[in-house]
This record gives C-alpha cells, sequence and structure tokens, in this order.
C-alpha cells in the first residue's frame, strides 16, 4: 500500500530543493491557442471578439515545441504542463506527450475534458500521458453554456469516464464563478462519485490581451463571505502567519507561450525572453526579470508590508500583475477577500 | 545479468545534486527517492555489469565483493519495486 504522507514528502521535499537550486521543476507550454469552448474567463485572450492572440507567424512550429520541450526538460523539468487554449485541438498533442515522456519527465495536460471520446482516450494513454486535470466549470448544461458558450457538460463528464477506463491519473479543477458558487457541494459530490480528485480556485483574472470582462465571473465579497462561513469554509481560509509573499516564480516555476516567450509562470505573463531568439537554459538563468524575482525580499512588497491584512492575504504576484501591471503590488479582490477572512478570524482559530 | 535489465518504460525520473526521485505513474503516481549508491547505478544501468562495478569502486572508493554484493542487493530492490524490467 503507498503511504501518501511518505511520497507527499519526498515531492515536496524535491520541490524545496528545485526553489532554492532555481531549477524549472514545474513548466507549462502553451501549445495551441484553439479551443472548442469560448469561456468568458479565459485568460489567454477575450474569445468573444477575435479567434486568436497571435499572427500565425510568430506562433511556434511543432518542430520549435519538440525543441522546447527538450531545453526545458535537460534543464530540470519535471513536470511539464500541456496547456492552451485546449491542447486536444492540436493535431500534435501525442507527440508532444511522447516527447515529454522520451525526457523522462512527467506528461501533464491541462484540458477541459469534453473532446476526450474513446479514441483519443486511447490515444493518449499509448502516448504515455501521466496526469490529466481539467477544467469543471458547472454542475449542469446551463452553467456551462453560460460560462463556456458551449453545452458540453455532459462531453465532460464523457470524457472523463473514457480517462478512468486507462485508469489515468485524473484531477479535476472546479472554476467557481458567480454562477455555480452556489454548487460547490453538487460539484464536488459527483467528482467524489466518480473516484475524481478535485481542486478548486476562485481565481478569475484579467486577461494577456488586456481586456478584463473576464472579471465579470468573479464571485463579488459577499458570494465570497458565503463560501467561508459555508460548509467548505477551511478551503477557503488562509493563514500566512509568516507574512510570506515569494511564490515559485522563476524559482521552480516557468513557463512558455504559444509564441515562444518565457514567463516566470503562466500566470505572470511578463516576457524574461523568446526561445526563437535564445535557448532556454539561457534565458532560465541569465534573463535580468528572473534574476530580479528570484532576488526579492519582502521589503520589495510595500504595500503589503505595511498591509493590517497580510497574515490572511493570499496573494500571488501573477495575479496581482495581470490584473494591475504591478507585480509587486495589491490586487482589489485579493485584499477584499484577505478582509473578510480577517473578519471571520474566530472561526478559523484551530485551522491550519 | 546486469546488461539484461533496463528501466521500466514512461517512468518520471530527474537528478538533482546527485539525488534522483523517481514517480510511476502507472502505480498511481508511487514516488521513490534514490540514495546516492542507488542513484549513480540507477544513471549507468544501461552499461554492462563489470563496467558498472569498476565505476563504482572509483567513484565510491569501495572493494570489488562488497561493492558486487551492494550492486545486486540494489538491483534486485529496484526490481521488487517494479522499476526495472527485463530487456
Amino acid at each position: 500500500m503507498k503511504d501518501n504522507i511518505n511520497q507527499s514528502r519526498i515531492l515536496s521535499d524535491f520541490s524545496e530543493l528545485a526553489f532554492h537550486k532555481n531549477i524549472p521543476m514545474h513548466t507549462t507550454l502553451e501549445i495551441t491557442h484553439g479551443c472548442n469552448f469560448s469561456c468568458k474567463h479565459c485568460y489567454n485572450f477575450d474569445r468573444t471578439q477575435k479567434k486568436s492572440f497571435y499572427d500565425e507567424s510568430e506562433i511556434l512550429s511543432k518542430d520549435e515545441i519538440l525543441n522546447a520541450i527538450d531545453q526545458v526538460c535537460e534543464a530540470g523539468g519535471m513536470f511539464i504542463n500541456l496547456s492552451g487554449g485546449e491542447p486536444l485541438t492540436s493535431p500534435y498533442i501525442y507527440d508532444y506527450i511522447k516527447r515529454v515522456k522520451f525526457n523522462n519527465s512527467m506528461a501533464r495536460l491541462k484540458t477541459n475534458f469534453s473532446l476526450i471520446n474513446p479514441e483519443r482516450a486511447s490515444l493518449l494513454y499509448h502516448a504515455g500521458i501521466d496526469q490529466v486535470e481539467g477544467s469543471i466549470y458547472g454542475i449542469d448544461e446551463k452553467t456551462y453554456e453560460i460560462f463556456t458558450s458551449k453545452k458540453n457538460f455532459k462531453n465532460s463528464i464523457d470524457g472523463i469516464l473514457e480517462l478512468k477506463k486507462f485508469n489515468i491519473d485524473i484531477t479535476a479543477n472546479i472554476i467557481i464563478h458567480k454562477y455555480n458558487y452556489k454548487d460547490l457541494d453538487k460539484m464536488i459530490t459527483l467528482l467524489t462519485s466518480l473516484d475524481v480528485g478535485y481542486e478548486f480556485s476562485d481565481e478569475i483574472t484579467s486577461r494577456y490581451d488586456k481586456s478584463d470582462s473576464s472579471c465579470d465571473m468573479q464571485i463579488n465579497d459577499q458570494e465570497f463571505e458565503e463560501l467561508l462561513l459555508g460548509s467548505r469554509g477551511e478551503a477557503f481560509w488562509y493563514n500566512n502567519k509568516e507574512k510570506s509573499l515569494q511564490c515559485s516564480c522563476a524559482k521552480n516555476v516557468c513557463a512558455i507561450a504559444l509564441n515562444g516567450d518565457v514567463y516566470p509562470c503562466i500566470g505572470a505573463p511578463i516576457k524574461a525572453g523568446n526561445i526563437k531568439e535564445d535557448n532556454f537554459k539561457k534565458i532560465w538563468e541569465e534573463s535580468d526579470l528572473f534574476n530580479e524575482i528570484r532576488g526579492i525580499k519582502s521589503a520589495n512588497f510595500k504595500e503589503c508590508m505595511k498591509c493590517d491584512y497580510i497574515e490572511n492575504c493570499s496573494r500571488s504576484s501573477g495575479t496581482t500583475y495581470i490584473n494591475t501591471g504591478d507585480y509587486y503590488g495589491c490586487d482589489e479582490q485579493t485584499l477584499s477577500q484577505a478582509k473578510i477572512r480577517n473578519k471571520h478570524k474566530s472561526k478559523f482559530k484551530n485551522a491550519k | 545479468m546486469m546488461n539484461k535489465l533496463k528501466r521500466k518504460d514512461n517512468l518520471t525520473w530527474k537528478e538533482i545534486e546527485n539525488q534522483i526521485v523517481i514517480i510511476d505513474a502507472l502505480t498511481h503516481q508511487r514516488v521513490h527517492k534514490l540514495n546516492s549508491t542507488a542513484s549513480f547505478i540507477w544513471k549507468n544501468i544501461d552499461i554492462p555489469r563489470e563496467d558498472l562495478l569498476a565505476k563504482m569502486e572509483i567513484e565510491f572508493e569501495g572493494d570489488h565483493s562488497p561493492m558486487s554484493s551492494d550492486l545486486d542487493i540494489c538491483l534486485e530492490q529496484l526490481m521488487s519495486l517494479g522499476l526495472l524490467s527485463e530487456r
């Protein structure tokens, strides 16, 4: 029988070592911006307005993506997240998975599940996929249609079932938004009945193209408070007594956008270099931006250091950057949620 | 025996500072951490046994006989964990 605590400790110790040695252990690669959904919250670009974010000439070719996989794995990339758009719209997804496995790394697919049919599940399995992490947006077709512009709830659940036939490790990421937050328990019950692990997040940000209508989908303060005081409240609690502000950006986390730009994290689209111009290792090791981020001290976060709510703040530098343009700044919604947690801190005095 | 064994397909493994961690997704993400001797053997598993033993003697400054025994024990353990397969 697997010793989960020990297993988890081995990985967290290894991840911490990578953090201190600046090894891009967790790297996300955008392999396409094509998608069969038009999610209102999508962080890539406003899909209701246009079909793509980059010019065709800017997008990495298949060979360039394969080369990027080799370079990232050579630099220590252990967990390679193949992301999109919807990566299953790429005709080369199976080639990318095979290349990750050739490099002894873990191939993870970030998907919406809806395109996974018996044939694709088999192809993913035989290509060597290690993990599939997919988003779940609601408990019914109506919610899916509001949020993703498509009635794909059943297709998504069917996709999960097809993956399970091959015993593929699945995690569902429940995206909490204003149209589904009341259904959180139902979504968890459904996923539990399918024997699928889950995480959830209420983080919805502005987009790479600077548009911010995605934020219309965010839960508001009152809705957040309802969740915090609800049956899953502890999951929305955040305790930052150490006043820690440095995240994993450019330490053991990295991302490569579809045009080859290298970012400190997929959630922080700040260009450190481009793999069409320099090799990944050089950008990772020598970029001024990355070295600045690695040298960040708490004192760099001037607003945070004098904030009364820092101990309950779940601040993410990526979210803050994309919403405010300031990597060191303060995001309004994050602060509001920290204030709400602080208001109810007595309820969570025994929480971790 | 040595060159009849190979790493099992589709494992995830990386080395940081002489530590190797292996993840076996097919056994529900079972995670293994190898010590420095096992890491050395793991990295050099493709070469013939006698060559590997010679490399081990240099790397760990040990004698042939105990080193040979250590190698066999390590290979047995890696096999029992399902991390190696026959070529």
